[in-house]
């Protein structure tokens, strides 16, 4: 999952969460862990994508 | 963190890779703890397991930290004289809650059942006769259960609700 991780001071960074799929990722615990002041979901349409895939594609190149 | 040979996207619809392995196909930038608990998982003091259960928030308590404390420029001396924002928690208890959880647990198919400590009045007497009979009887009851320091709700309504 791609989070934008946002600072007290509003400037941000984007960092991908990877996590098993039988596990949910916590949005109260990333940031405490990030030490930022919030996080939250890249938006669908700025994801980045290749070659035209979905979000949902995103992975490895061969 | 150490998934070998999983499956992932491939960067095109409806193909996926096969022998995905984070170690080797990532840069790791840190292992976190976020995943939401769930029932069975490991404690995090080191013996048993987390249990989950239902409960009713009542109240709560929140470390609000420097926060306020900075905004509002409220400091003290720390043991080497130099001025720190005062760390600041509060705390918060539902009384409407509270009532309403009370209730939730103590009713049966008649109503509310109050635990004592919550009940308007220890005792509700009703005298559903108005012959001087029963006033007089309900009279001296209220008067005896007054006078050994017990509250009482007295009507001599002849109806009341259910």
């Amino acid at each position: 999952m791609l989070y934008e991780a946002i600072r007290a001071d509003e400037t941000s960074f984007v960092c991908a969460v990877l996590i098993r799929g039988d596990l949910e990722i916590n949005e109260v615990k990333l940031p405490k862990a990030l030490g930022v002041a919030h996080v939250r979901l890249v938006p669908e349409d700025r994801l980045p994508r290749s070659q035209g895939a979905s979000p949902a594609s995103s992975g490895r190149s061969a | 963190m150490n998934a070998r040979n999983v499956w992932c996207g491939a960067n095109a619809d409806g193909l996926h890779h096969s022998n995905f392995s984070v170690r080797r196909d990532v840069k790791v930038a840190g292992v976190l703890e976020v995943a939401t608990a769930r029932d069975g998982d490991p404690s995090p003091v080191g013996t048993g397991v987390l249990r989950i259960k239902r409960g009713i928030e009542v109240g709560h308590i929140f470390k609000l930290g420097t926060k306020y404390s900075e905004a509002m420029k409220c400091e003290v001396a720390d043991p080497q004289q130099k001025m720190i924002p005062l760390t600041m928690g509060c705390y918060g208890l539902g009384i409407g809650r509270t009532v309403a959880a009370a209730v939730e647990q103590n009713h049966d198919d008649d109503g509310i059942i109050w635990p004592v400590p919550l009940a308007p009045y220890t005792v509700a007497l009703l005298s559903l006769q108005r012959d001087k009979e029963v006033l007089d009887a309900a009279e001296k009851l209220y008067e005896s259960l007054v006078a050994a320091g017990v509250e009482v709700f007295w009507t001599t309504a002849t109806s009341v609700p259910a």
